[in-house]
């Protein structure tokens, strides 16, 4: 099933995105209207250095961290794909336009989870 | 009807003849119009008072054939079915169906839609071939079953659709809005079991996920098909059949 596979996971990844994504602005973005929620010291702003190494010192971050970016590269980059398949150019290069898409997407998630395990790391040791 | 009822009207007709033209180009004849007359009309007035050797596909007259598809003021129409004072009073421009290689003038070569067409295997699909040898039986049909595909098989092959659709024009191997709708045409019918047979071709690159839902194909149906709306039950089918809550009742054999 391939066309229908993607098409699904897109779909599936595009809501995700939202619940993620959403997650993400609410803590970062919206504390005055949440009062802080998320963040360990209410009274300081979520990218204050406290706030973030606390919510660093979780594992879940990382882990919530490399499922929003694994969504938003396969939702961007299978979009990416399916309009650049229907130019000419993406036509006649169809395989080769996949295997870079397919690189450029796995070398990216493979560097930005590292960067979220590593910062993970870093806040569980200044956090100690 | 008095002569004051006519009125000249400019046809502007794209030209083109492999054998003997580099390049199409366009010729304007004056074509005096009545109440009533059809582009079909227009055209075999012009074919008769001004160029013999303009061509042209038709023979039904009244839009059951499917031959006589073609662009008229910037809209894949038939032909036959379309009164010239509906489209302007000014002027009108009639071109050949884009989207297909041209033969010659206004006849485009519709090869490449009858083969996808018959790729999607348009025709009842049975798990049990010999039930076709048996012809003291038939599959019972409600009225209910009948709706659920009569709107999409009332398509007759005049390629508007495919002419209309921006993903055609721009994905030379999308299979298409007609080939898709019938696809779904034959999803639809209780007596059809050939879902696993169709399956792989609907999936493939340019295939079914590869419209976009804009729908112009079903705005120039002549037919009232609606492929769009076509192409979006068979993709709720494939992705239905994905997560496994695909359900199907099919019509058995029953004595006649
Ligand atoms: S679906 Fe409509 S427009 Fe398309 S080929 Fe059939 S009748 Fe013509
Ligand atoms: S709805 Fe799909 S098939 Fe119809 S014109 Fe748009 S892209 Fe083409
Ligand atoms: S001539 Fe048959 S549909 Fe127009």
């Amino acid at each position: 099933m391939r066309q229908t596979r993607g098409w699904f996971f897109h779909v599936a990844a595009g809501l995700a995105l939202v619940i993620l994504l959403g997650t993400h602005m609410t803590i970062m973005h919206l504390d005055q209207v949440t009062g802080g929620a998320g963040n360990a010291d209410p009274a300081l702003k979520p990218v204050d250095w406290e706030n973030v190494t606390q919510r660093g010192d979780s594992p879940w971050m990382a882990l919530f961290y490399i499922a929003f970016l694994g969504a938003a590269l396969f939702h961007g980059l299978f979009g990416t794909r399916t309009i650049l398949l229907e130019t000419d150019f993406g036509a006649r290069n169809r395989k080769t336009l996949t295997a870079v898409i397919v690189i450029v997407g796995f070398g990216l998630f493979i560097f930005g989870s590292a960067a979220a395990i590593s910062f993970v790391q870093m806040s569980q040791a200044v956090v100690m | 009807m008095s002569d004051t009822s006519f009125r000249n009207i400019p046809f502007t007709v794209f030209r083109y003849n492999p054998q003997t033209d580099a390049t199409p180009h366009v010729e304007t004849y004056t074509v005096k119009v009545q109440s009533g007359m059809t582009v079909l009309d227009g055209l075999h007035q012009i074919k008769s008072d001004h160029d013999a050797s303009l061509s042209w596909r038709y023979s039904c007259r009244m839009g059951v054939c499917g031959s006589c598809g073609m662009l008229i003021n910037g809209r894949a129409m038939l032909a036959c079915n379309t009164q010239i004072l509906d489209v302007s009073t000014i002027a009108i421009a009639v071109a050949p169906l884009p989207n297909f290689p041209v033969i010659r003038d206004l006849v485009p070569d519709l090869e490449s839609m009858f083969v996808r067409h018959k790729e999607i295997k348009p025709w009842i699909i049975r798990k049990d071939e010999s039930e076709s040898d048996r012809l003291d039986r038939e599959y019972s049909q409600s009225p209910e079953q009948l709706e659920a595909y009569l709107q999409f098989s009332y398509c007759i092959k005049c390629g508007c659709c495919m002419a209309a659709c921006p993903t055609m024009a721009t994905d030379a191997e999308y299979l298409g809005p007609q080939p898709l709708a019938q696809a779904y045409r034959y999803e639809a019918d209780s007596r059809d079991q050939g879902f696993e047979e169709r399956k792989p071709i609907l999936d493939k690159d340019s295939g079914l996920f590869s419209c976009h839902y804009g729908s112009e194909c079903s705005v120039v149906c002549p037919k009232g098909v609606d492929p769009a709306k076509a192409i979006q039950l068979m993709k709720r089918q494939m992705v239905l059949d994905l997560i496994g809550l695909r359900r199907k009742k099919c019509s058995g054999l029953h004595h006649g």
